[in-house]
């Protein structure tokens, strides 16, 4: 179990790296930068860019007059790599010269690689002198290790990681308020609408679940806002601080998933109880309350769970909408301005904290499903 | 035993929604401090607000739909222990210790001002965007200022306007004697000569380039990002000298006429050298506190949520504040709107324009309501340097210009674009600007456009293939709209002769800076009242690629500027605006832009406070805020 969660964090290791990989090359697909401005005044943009270490090359590159003999060598060095794993694999009952063959063409791969993203982005012509860079996203990667995501262009001189701490709690607490919410009444109304198949119970609870997947929720935060804070002057409008404030956007943060979620318990129940082994259960002289919990409900939960992480991932990571909406100091805000900001740092920062958030729901999830299901063996363990 | 568990999850969950619900309950009946009770039933409105659009309308999607890897086994009882309870057992727990505590309000008696954004920073060397200028302004002073009501510059930290060269090439200011910053710390020429240099030597300073005119300041900036280790680091620029305490004197490399309206621009307030010292991101820690001379403090910065300005008691203007500033960080229009009118907020900038007509049918909000026409421009831009609209001085393509800017009603434009908030503009000055002066060069006239079209050679529009593109927003996609409807209609263009792209700003700047746009949206707004920054800075032929969009290319226009520029006598400067009038009757004339709007600026503010009012510009200051008698 230990061995298994452990493997699972290991393993975000690369997918992080993944991610980081795309969303860095999909972030310098624009033909614009950070700091394109109405003055394009070249002198302040080169200025800039040398601060922030955008005059950098995007991926690792020899410049100057190091250019051809680093590109040459490093083809060179890519070539006899290949070649000599090549050769070396031809004796493959030699373990020891299978696993140099194996070394070799990998640090060929990773050359050829370095050699074609040299060819492919052209010569680091803003550098002066003469060696070799490293590029911006080795770079990145490299400051993440020691914690450090960088500043950000916008927020200017904020780190990162500041504003990503000083804003993502706020969204937590309001995305878990939402979960806790949705869970506690969607998954009831699904349970009641299900023992209650074709009854009035069944039909509110599916109109609910259709007003609340309807409404696009500015409308509902709109509304509600006028209608407690203006008209009946309830709560002061858009406050945040106290516990009470959590109520309205929490609601209106939640009242989707809720829809999804009451539905999906339903169908998923019904699906359960219609089953043989309800009847049996039944037949056998099981309280309806146990057969309905212990019997129903438990075998009904996988797939509920399933698409609760996902709802919670949602929720956790925060909503621009609902977060402008009730003033909340979250962090959805910051993860949508940045790009029509192009601000790279809270990009990567922003995208990599979310990634992280959703990995780490998705491996709760499933370290629930053997909670919930014995047939479900997780780890090492499950092979013994 | 696993139901159990299981059960207890379940239980954990629905009990967590409700302890959650009992503990905000508790706290609104254990707090009675909360609005609700504190503003009296009277303001209600009489009509029901209408519901406005909020603007961040864009939806997040999150990329939470990962699927979840799962291992299914053959049937054991090899149970997961813990996890349960780890979602529901935290969330009240969580909730609770991060939410708890008072919320942000705004402090009782100050004036709350909503901020559309969070202001990017409070840094004179780092501020560029209009927020942090709006309150930056109120926290520091420069040597020079504009007059908040006339625009006209008076002394400000000088004790009177500087004394001009008669090249006008050295201005030397005479300082103000009394000045403390706001620690009470005195305030010398040395602190001038510390500040301007700090901004050459920050390389993330975006708006150097005002200082780029005084001697040795392109030095400094260079040598700033200089990795030459060969050459000495120059950290100081020669044209700022300090002669004595209360004495400054800058050399400039030209003669100037518009130097001393930049320097009274936000890059050249003075800093409290002993309190920044060495620190680039003094605003972040703290100590902010005693930095400026303004008539305010910036007290506390809680980002998202409130920005609070005490008044400076040590302030050395005669205006002295008489009330503290809550500035609330309010992103969403509607959610502000509901605030003014719940009394939450005293002043609301910017009313979303959807809500404009409600409140000017609002006996009681109609009156709270005041709006000046900014000084920012919109037109419509021609790529003269390639495409159908080039070259400037063909006549073929000078017609086809003439025809499109005879083919457009401004006033149309304006009342079905932009619902009346702004005003139809034939200059590229708008109203109130020194230098405006009323200039139409091509009127509205459907008949004449024709003609112009025909002797284009695209008679009917045939073979034209046009794109009008735009800054992606949503006043600019209705702009973009009108005018395609406009030339539909006045000019029998099809939808496929003149196509409407939207683009997002930023790549769209780089684009049109690379005159990559045949017809595109054009605007400014001045970084200071001066023609200058209007004309020279846009339609110079020495900026083509940087900033002069069109491509604009006209020897007149540049010499007419070029001696504007430099004529720095106070004496004349009616020469010197009708030199800037001249030069602007050229472009006009050369139908290079197309005017259509000055954008018009709205603001409520609650009528029991008197002297919140701003200009054309962006200029404002608190200090003026008063309790209404």
């Amino acid at each position: 179990m230990l061995a298994y969660v452990i493997r699972r964090v290991l393993a975000m290791i690369p997918s992080l790296l993944g991610i980081a990989l795309i969303t860095f090359s999909l972030m310098h697909i624009p033909k614009a930068g950070p700091f394109s401005s109405e003055h394009a005044n070249p002198v302040v943009t080169a200025r800039l860019e040398a601060a922030y270490g955008l005059d950098q090359p995007l991926w690792p590159a020899f410049y100057g007059a190091a250019t051809g003999i680093g590109q040459g060598t490093t083809l060179v060095l890519a070539v006899l790599a290949v070649v000599g794993s090549v050769l070396l694999r031809r004796r493959r009952n030699d373990p020891i010269q299978l696993l140099v063959a194996n070394l070799l063409i990998t640090v060929g791969a990773l050359l050829g690689v370095i050699f074609a993203l040299m060819l492919f982005q052209g010569p680091a012509t803003r550098l002066s002198g003469s060696g070799f860079a490293v590029g911006q996203f080795v770079r990145f990667v490299g400051n993440i290790l020691h914690g450090d995501l960088g500043t950000s262009f916008s927020q200017v001189d904020r780190s990162v990681t500041g504003i990503i701490l000083d804003s993502a709690g706020n969204s937590f607490v309001l995305g878990l308020t939402a979960f806790v919410v949705l869970v506690g009444l969607a998954m009831p109304l699904g349970i009641l609408a299900a023992v209650r198949q074709n009854t009035w119970v069944d039909y509110a609870a599916s109109a609910f679940s259709l007003i609340g997947y309807s409404i696009p929720n500015f409308v509902m935060g709109i509304v509600l806002i006028l209608v407690t804070g203006l008209w009946l002057r309830l709560i002061p409008i858009a406050h945040w601080g106290d516990p009470v404030d959590l109520i309205l956007p929490a609601f209106v943060l939640a009242i989707r998933p809720m829809a999804v979620l009451t539905r999906l318990t339903r169908a998923s129940m019904l699906e359960v109880l219609n089953q043989d082994y309800i009847r049996t259960a039944r037949s056998k002289g099981l309280a309806g309350r146990a057969v309905l919990l212990r019997h129903g409900l438990r075998n009904a939960l996988l797939p509920v769970v399933t698409v609760m992480g996902d709802q919670l991932g949602d929720l956790v990571t925060g909503s621009l909408v609902v977060e402008s909406l009730f003033n909340v100091p979250g962090i959805g805000h910051f993860f949508v301005q940045s790009v029509g900001q192009l601000d790279y740092g809270m990009i990567m920062g922003t995208t990599l904290f979310y990634a992280a958030l959703v990995l780490i729901i998705n491996l709760v999830v499933d370290l629930l499903y053997g909670v919930i299901d014995p047939r479900v063996r997780l780890g090492a363990g499950a092979r013994a | 035993m696993a139901s159990k568990r299981l059960m207890s999850l379940a239980s954990g969950l629905m009990g967590a929604s409700m302890l959650l619900t009992a503990c905000g309950a508790d706290t609104a009946t254990q707090t009675p401090v909360l609005q609700a009770t504190a503003i009296p039933p009277t303001v209600m409105p009489t009509n029901a607000p209408m519901v406005a659009a909020p603007t961040n309308t864009a939806a997040m999607t999150d990329s939470a739909t990962a699927t979840s890897a799962m291992t299914v086994m053959t049937p054991t009882m090899g149970m997961t222990p813990a996890a349960t309870g780890t979602t529901g057992g935290a969330a009240p727990a969580a909730a609770t210790a991060t939410v708890s505590g008072a919320g942000v309000m705004a402090p009782a008696g100050a004036f709350s001002w909503r901020a559309y954004a969070e202001p990017d920073t409070f840094d004179p060397a780092l501020m560029q965007e209009n927020l942090s200028i709006d309150i930056g302004q109120n926290l520091y002073d420069s040597l020079v200022e504009f007059n908040p009501d006339t625009q006209k510059i008076q002394p400000a930290l000088a004790e009177s306007l500087p004394t001009v060269s008669p090249d006008g090439s050295v201005y030397t200011f005479k300082l103000r004697k009394d000045v403390k910053f706001s620690n009470g710390d005195p305030f010398t020429s040395a602190d001038v000569v510390y500040s301007w240099n700090r901004v050459l030597n920050n390389p993330k300073a975006p708006y150097v380039f005002v200082m780029d005119d005084i001697k040795g300041a392109t030095d400094v900036e260079a040598s700033a990002v200089s990795t030459d280790t060969t050459k000495a680091k120059v950290t100081t620029a020669s044209g700022i000298e300090a002669p004595d305490p209360y004495t400054v004197k800058v050399t400039l490399n030209n003669p100037s006429a518009y130097f001393l309206s930049e320097s009274a621009v936000w890059t050249y307030f003075v800093v409290n050298q002993k309190v920044v010292g060495t620190d680039s991101s003094f605003t972040e820690t703290g100590k902010h506190l005693g930095a400026g001379t303004g008539a305010y403090i910036l007290k506390e910065w809680k980002h998202q949520q409130q920005i609070l300005l005490q008044q400076n008691p040590n302030y050395w203007g005669s205006e002295k504040p008489s009330v503290d500033v809550a500035v609330r960080i309010l992103p969403e229009t509607a959610t502000a709107q509901a605030q003014y009118e719940a009394g939450q907020l005293d002043a609301l900038d910017g009313p979303s324009p959807a809500d404009l007509q409600r409140i000017q049918g609002d006996a009681k909000l109609k009156d709270q309501l005041h709006n000046v026409g900014q000084a920012r421009s919109v037109w419509i831009g021609f790529n003269l340097q390639h495409g159908p609209f080039g070259p400037k001085d063909d006549a073929k393509a000078m017609k086809l210009r003439q025809a499109i800017a005879q083919a457009i009603d401004r006033q149309q434009l304006v009342e079905l674009a932009l619902s009346g908030a702004a005003q139809p503009l034939t200059t590229l000055l708008p109203k109130g600007e020194p230098g405006y002066k009323e200039y139409q060069a091509y009127k509205f006239d459907p008949d004449a456009a024709k003609k112009a079209l025909t002797d284009a050679g695209y008679p009917g529009g045939q073979g034209l293939n046009l794109t009008y593109t735009y800054r992606q927003r949503d006043a600019e996609q209705r702009v973009a709209e009108q005018i395609q409807a406009q030339l539909k209609e006045n000019l029998g263009l099809t939808n496929d002769q003149i196509k409407i792209q939207a683009v997002d700003w930023k790549i769209m700047l780089n684009a049109r800076q690379a005159h990559k746009y045949d017809m595109f949206y054009g605007s400014w707004g001045h970084d200071y009242p001066d023609p200058q920054n209007w004309l020279s800075a846009n339609f110079q032929s020495k900026y083509i690629d940087k900033g002069n969009d069109t491509a604009y290319n006209d020897s007149q226009f540049d010499q007419l500027t070029q001696q504007g520029d430099k004529l720095a006598d106070p004496a004349k400067v009616a020469d010197r605006m009708a030199l800037y009038n001249q030069a602007e009757k050229q472009l006009l004339d050369s139908a290079a832009i197309i005017p259509l709007y000055q954008t018009t600026r709205y603001w409520l503010v609650n009528p029991k406070w008197s002297g919140y009012n701003t200009n054309n510009s962006f200029i404002f200051p608190f200090r003026r805020v008063k309790l209404a008698k």
